[in-house]
C-alpha cells in the first residue's frame, strides 16, 4: 500500500495519484535506465528489456541497516533533481537505510568547530545557511561542463561558497570538481569544541562525538577509510614539491578518464563506514568542507534520501597526509571533470571490452533498409502465409449453367440492332391506323343521327331531375336565387344542356336569379345562357344580376355569401346595392334558393361547405355534369342537396317535363351520345378480344 | 433576422390568422364574426392580387420558351393572353366595346375549350380499345367490365335489355361505386382536417422555405 503523503489515505500498489485527494504519490518501482519502464520494486532487472536496474556494487548487509533517521529541521539540501531516474532515487533511500540513526555524521560538528566561536544567537552557521540556497553564490571558477558531470555531482557541487581570501587556491591548480571540496574559510579549528548551546537542536544528533582538534599531526595510515585508499595510491605519482606549500587537495590526483575515485564511488552507495572517532583527529584546518560537499577529512557521506529531500549524512574520518601537501600545481588535463566520465557504478551497464559485441541487425531492404536494432520478426510470422489447399468440389448444376449461357452468350455473332426508324415504322403505323380507326368510327357515331334519325333509344328516366323539377315548381315568385355558375366553355356542351331548363325554370317561376362564380369564364358562360333562355332581353336588369368572378376559392366563396349586396354588377358594373333585384338581398340569408352549377367535383364540394356554414337552412340544388354524378350522390343521400339534375339525360328529363320546345335537340344529342357510348363500348370489347386472343405486347 | 422574416413572422402571422378565422367559425361573436370576415376579405384580396402575378408570370415564363426552338407555341399563347386582357380591359372601361369581348368569348375560346374537352373522349375510346395491350390483371378487367357497365347502362336502352342494364348501373352506382366514393370522401376530409391543424399548429408552413 502507499500512504497519500498529503492526506494519509492508503492507496494501491502501484498508483500514482491518490484516490482520496488526488496527490501524486511517490513512486514505489523501479524505472528502467535504459527503456524507461517501470519495474516492481526488488526486480533487479528490467523486464521489458533486461536492463540491470540495480548496480552490482550496491549490496549492503542486511545487518547494518539502521533505521531511517528523521531529517534535520532547517536544511534543505539538494533535493532529487527532476527528471532523475527513479532507480537512482531508490538507490539513494536505500543508501539512506543503511545509515546509521546513532551514527551522526560527523562533518557538522567538524566543520562548526574550525569556525569562530559560534553565538547563541546563531543557530545555523554561514555555510549551513549557504546550504539552504544551493547555487546561491556559484564560484567563480570556471564550472565543469554539465554533460561531464553526474547529476548528483553536481548537486554536490552546487552550492559553493566563494573562496576564502586567506588561502586563495589558485584555479589552475585545483581541479573543478575538487573546488567544491575546498573550505570557504578554513579557519583554524578552536582548541575547544563550542559550546552545546551554540550548536542548534536538530544538528545536535549529527555533532560528532568528539570535535577533533587542529590537524597538527598527520594522520596515521590506518586512519587513512578506505576510499581514500586509491587516492592515496596515485599519490606517488605525483608527489607535491615540498617547498611550495599548496592548497589542500590541490594535488589530488584525478583518475584517468573512465575511471571515477573510490571515495566518489562510496559517496554515492557505500554505507558509512562503521567507526569510532579517531583519536587523532582529522585536520579540520585543513580540509576543505565546502557548501556541504563533504570534506576529505570527514567520512564521504552517503545521500540520505527521504521523501523529497535529501542530505549528505557524514561521518568523521581522517586526511591523508599527501591530501594535507597536495601538489601545488595539478596537471593541466585534470581542470574538470572529464566528460563522459562514468562512475563504478555504472560500469556493469556498459558494454563489456573484450567481449565480442553482438551486431545489430541491419534491415538490408524495404523501407527501413539502413536502420539497426529493429525487433525481428516473430517467430512463425518470418514465414509467408500458404493458402490452404481448397478441396476438390464439384461445381454445383446451377454454376455450371449459368456460365455455360455465358460462354454462349460471348460465342454468339454480333447482331447489328435494328434502326431506330425501321423499328418505329410499324409501331407508328400501325398507332396511327388504330387512333384513325378509333377516330373514324366516334365521328360516324355521333353525325349519323344528324342525318338520319334512329329510333334506337326510349325515353330517358331521371328520377332525381324529377324531384328538382317538384323542388324547383314549388318555389314562390320573386325569390331570390343564388346560383353558382361553375363550368366554363369546356363543360359548355353539356352543362348547358343541363342547366338550360333549369334556369329557364327558374325564369318562368319569377326567380331572381343572382349569379357568381368562382372561375373566370364562369360569368361569360353564364350570361351567354342566360341570354338564350330569356324570352324578354329588356327583362334582364329586373331579373338577373350577373355578380362575377369570386376569387380565392372558398374564402372568396364565404366572403360572398356574406356580402352579397356589397359586390359589383359584371355586365353593367353597378354596385349590387343599386340593382331593384338586389334590394332586399345582402347575404345568403335573403337568399330563398342556392342552384350549384358545377361541372368539377370541388366546385361543388367547396360550395356545399360553405352555405352549409353560412346558412344551413337555405335548400340547395344542384346541376351537375355526368361526369361528377357519382360523387353528388352522397350528398344528395345526405340531405345537403334537395334535389340534382344530372347529365345530359338529366337535362332531357328536365326538359321533357318543363316542355320548353327544345325536345329536338335534346333528342339529338342523346341519340349522338348514345351512339358514341355504344361505340366506344364496341371499341372496347374488340380491343379486349384483339389483344386477348393475339397476346400480350410488351 | 432572416430566420425572423422568413420563419417565425409568417409562421405567427398564419397560425393567428387561422386561429382567429376558426374561433369565429366556432363562435360567431360579434366581435370574433367581424374579425373573421374581415380576415377572409383580406384573402381574397390577396388572392385576386396572386392572380395578376400568375399572369405576369406566365408571361415571362413563355417569353423566355418563345426564343427556343419549338416556341411558336408559346408565342400564340402570349399573343392570345394580351389579346384576352386587352378585349376584357376594353369591354370594361368602354360599355360600347363590350361585343368584341363576346365574340372572342364565343367564338374563339368556347369552341378552343370543347374541341379539346371533345378530344378527351376520343383519347378515352383509345385507351379502352389498347386496355388489354398491356395489362391483363384482375384490376383491369373489373375496371372494363364496369366501365362496359356504366356506358351502356346510361343508355336509354330499349326493353327488356334497356331495362335490364339500367338496373344493373343503378345497383352499380348505388352500391360498390357509392361505397368507394364515400370512403373517398371521408378520407379527403379527414385529410383536409389534418391539414388544417398542421397550418394551424405550424406543423406544415407552406407559405415559406
Amino acid at each position: 500500500m502507499i500512504y497519500c503523503p498529503k492526506c494519509g489515505t492508503a492507496n494501491r500498489q502501484g498508483s500514482k495519484f491518490c484516490n482520496e485527494c488526488g496527490a501524486p504519490l511517490p513512486a514505489t518501482g523501479l524505472r528502467c535506465p535504459m527503456c524507461g519502464a517501470m519495474n516492481p520494486a526488488g526486480n533487479l532487472y528490467c523486464d521489458r528489456c533486461s536492463a540491470r536496474l540495480i548496480p552490482a556494487e550496491r549490496v549492503p548487509p542486511e545487518e547494518e541497516k539502521p533505521e531511517r533517521p528523521s531529517p534535520p529541521k532547517g536544511i534543505s539540501l539538494p533535493s532529487v533533481p527532476l527528471g532523475e531516474e527513479e532507480w537512482l532515487s531508490e538507490l539513494r533511500a536505500e543508501a539512506l537505510d543503511l545509515a546509521p540513526e546513532e551514527e551522526t555524521p560527523g562533518w557538522p560538528g567538524e566543520l562548526e568547530a574550525p569556525s569562530e566561536p559560534p553565538t547563541p544567537e546563531v543557530t545555523i552557521p554561514e555555510w549551513l545557511a549557504e546550504l539552504e540556497v544551493p547555487a546561491a553564490s556559484p564560484t567563480p571558477e570556471a564550472q565543469p561542463p554539465e554533460a561531464a558531470i553526474p547529476e548528483w555531482l553536481v548537486e554536490l557541487e552546487a552550492p559553493v561558497a566563494p573562496p576564502t581570501p586567506e588561502a586563495p587556491p589558485p584555479e589552475s591548480a585545483i581541479p573543478e570538481w575538487l573546488v567544491g571540496l575546498e573550505a570557504p574559510a578554513a579557519p583554524p579549528a578552536p582548541e575547544a569544541p563550542p559550546p552545546e548551546s551554540a550548536i542548534p537542536e536538530w544538528l545536535v544528533g549529527l555533532e560528532a562525538p568528539a570535535a577533533p582538534p587542529a590537524p597538527e599531526a598527520q594522520p596515521p595510515e590506518a586512519a587513512i577509510p578506505e576510499w581514500l585508499v586509491g587516492l592515496e595510491e596515485t599519490v606517488p605519482e605525483a608527489p607535491p614539491p615540498a617547498e611550495k606549500p599548496t592548497p589542500p587537495l590541490a594535488g589530488i590526483p584525478v583518475p584517468p578518464s573512465g575511471e571515477i575515485p573510490e571515495w566518489l564511488r562510496d559517496v554515492e552507495f557505500a554505507p558509512p563506514i562503521q567507526e569510532e572517532p579517531s583519536a587523532q583527529p582529522p585536520p579540520v584546518a585543513e580540509v576543505d568542507v565546502h557548501a556541504g560537499m563533504p570534506s576529505a577529512s570527514t567520512t564521504v557521506p552517503p545521500i540520505l534520501v527521504v521523501g523529497e529531500e535529501e542530505i549528505l549524512s557524514t561521518a568523521p574520518a581522517e586526511i591523508p597526509d599527501w591530501l594535507k601537501e597536495a601538489p601545488a600545481e595539478a596537471p593541466p588535463e585534470y581542470g574538470g571533470l572529464v566528460p563522459a566520465e562514468i562512475p563504478e557504478w555504472l560500469r556493469p551497464l556498459q558494454p563489456r571490452e573484450g567481449v565480442a559485441v553482438e551486431e545489430e541487425p541491419t534491415e538490408t531492404e524495404g523501407f527501413l533498409s539502413g536502420l539497426r536494432g529493429l525487433l525481428p520478426i516473430g517467430k512463425g510470422l518470418d514465414m509467408p502465409a500458404t493458402a490452404q489447399p481448397l478441396l476438390p468440389r464439384a461445381p454445383r448444376p446451377a454454376a455450371v449453367a449459368r456460365a455455360e449461357l455465358l460462354q454462349g452468350l460471348l460465342s454468339r455473332p454480333l447482331i447489328t440492332p435494328p434502326t431506330a426508324e425501321i423499328r418505329e415504322a410499324p409501331r407508328q403505323s400501325g398507332w396511327v391506323l388504330t387512333r384513325f380507326l378509333v377516330g373514324v368510327i366516334l365521328l360516324a357515331a355521333i353525325l349519323l343521327p344528324m342525318l338520319v334519325r334512329l329510333p334506337l333509344f326510349g325515353p330517358p328516366t331521371a328520377p332525381t331531375a324529377e324531384a328538382l323539377f317538384a323542388t324547383v315548381n314549388h318555389l314562390p315568385g320573386n325569390t331570390p336565387v343564388l346560383i353558382a355558375w361553375e363550368y366554363g366553355p369546356a363543360e359548355s356542351d353539356e352543362m348547358d344542356r343541363v342547366a338550360g331548363p333549369l334556369i329557364e325554370h327558374l325564369l318562368r317561376r319569377e326567380a331572381r336569379l343572382i349569379v357568381v362564380s368562382t372561375r373566370m369564364e364562369g360569368p361569360a358562360a353564364a350570361e351567354a345562357l342566360l341570354a338564350s333562355r330569356l324570352v324578354d332581353p329588356s327583362e334582364r336588369s329586373e331579373r338577373i344580376a350577373n355578380l362575377g368572378y369570386l376569387p380565392g376559392q372558398a374564402a372568396g366563396v364565404r366572403e360572398a355569401l356574406g356580402n352579397l349586396g356589397g359586390r359589383t354588377e359584371a355586365m353593367t358594373g353597378l354596385p349590387a346595392s343599386q340593382l331593384d333585384i338586389m334590394a332586399d338581398v345582402h347575404s345568403i340569408a335573403d337568399v330563398g334558393m342556392v342552384v350549384i352549377l358545377a361541372a368539377q367535383p370541388d366546385d361543388l364540394k367547396t360550395w356545399l361547405e360553405q352555405i352549409s356554414v353560412a346558412n344551413p337552412n337555405v335548400p340547395v340544388v344542384a346541376g351537375v355534369s355526368a361526369r361528377i354524378e357519382l360523387i353528388s350522390t352522397p350528398y344528395l343521400a345526405a340531405g345537403q342537396l334537395r334535389g340534382m339534375v344530372a347529365g345530359l339525360t338529366g337535362g332531357a328529363v328536365y326538359e321533357r317535363q318543363l316542355d320548353t320546345g327544345w325536345g329536338r335537340e335534346y333528342e339529338y344529342y342523346l341519340t349522338s351520345l348514345g351512339m358514341a357510348q355504344l361505340a366506344i363500348a364496341a371499341l372496347t370489347v374488340i380491343g379486349a378480344l384483339i389483344f386477348l386472343v393475339g397476346g400480350r405486347k410488351r | 433576422m432572416d430566420r425572423l422574416v422568413k420563419r417565425i413572422l409568417p409562421t405567427s402571422i398564419a397560425v393567428g390568422t387561422g386561429l382567429l378565422v376558426l374561433l369565429g367559425y366556432l363562435l360567431p361573436v360579434p366581435p370574433l364574426a367581424s374579425v373573421r370576415d374581415e380576415l377572409i376579405r383580406w384573402a381574397v384580396i390577396i388572392a385576386a392580387f396572386a392572380f395578376i402575378l400568375g399572369f405576369f408570370n406566365l408571361l415571362r415564363v413563355h417569353s423566355g420558351r418563345a426564343r427556343k426552338p419549338g416556341g411558336i407555341y408559346s408565342v400564340i399563347l402570349i399573343l392570345t393572353a394580351l389579346t384576352s386582357l386587352v378585349l376584357t380591359l376594353a369591354a370594361l372601361l368602354i360599355p360600347s366595346l363590350r361585343f368584341l369581348g363576346d365574340w372572342w368569348f364565343r367564338y374563339v375560346l368556347s369552341p378552343l375549350q370543347a374541341t379539346v374537352a371533345g378530344l378527351i373522349a376520343f383519347v378515352l375510346a383509345v385507351a379502352a380499345f389498347r386496355l388489354l395491350r398491356h395489362r391483363r390483371e384482375a384490376g383491369v378487367l373489373v375496371f372494363l367490365v364496369a366501365a362496359l357497365v356504366v356506358l351502356l347502362g346510361t343508355l336509354p336502352l330499349p326493353a327488356p335489355a334497356g331495362n335490364w342494364l339500367a338496373n344493373l348501373r343503378t345497383w352499380w352506382m348505388n352500391v360498390p361505386a357509392m361505397a368507394g366514393m364515400r370512403g373517398l370522401l371521408i378520407g379527403v376530409g379527414l385529410g383536409v382536417l389534418l391539414v388544417g391543424l398542421r397550418v394551424l399548429t405550424g406543423s406544415d408552413r407552406p407559405y415559406s422555405d
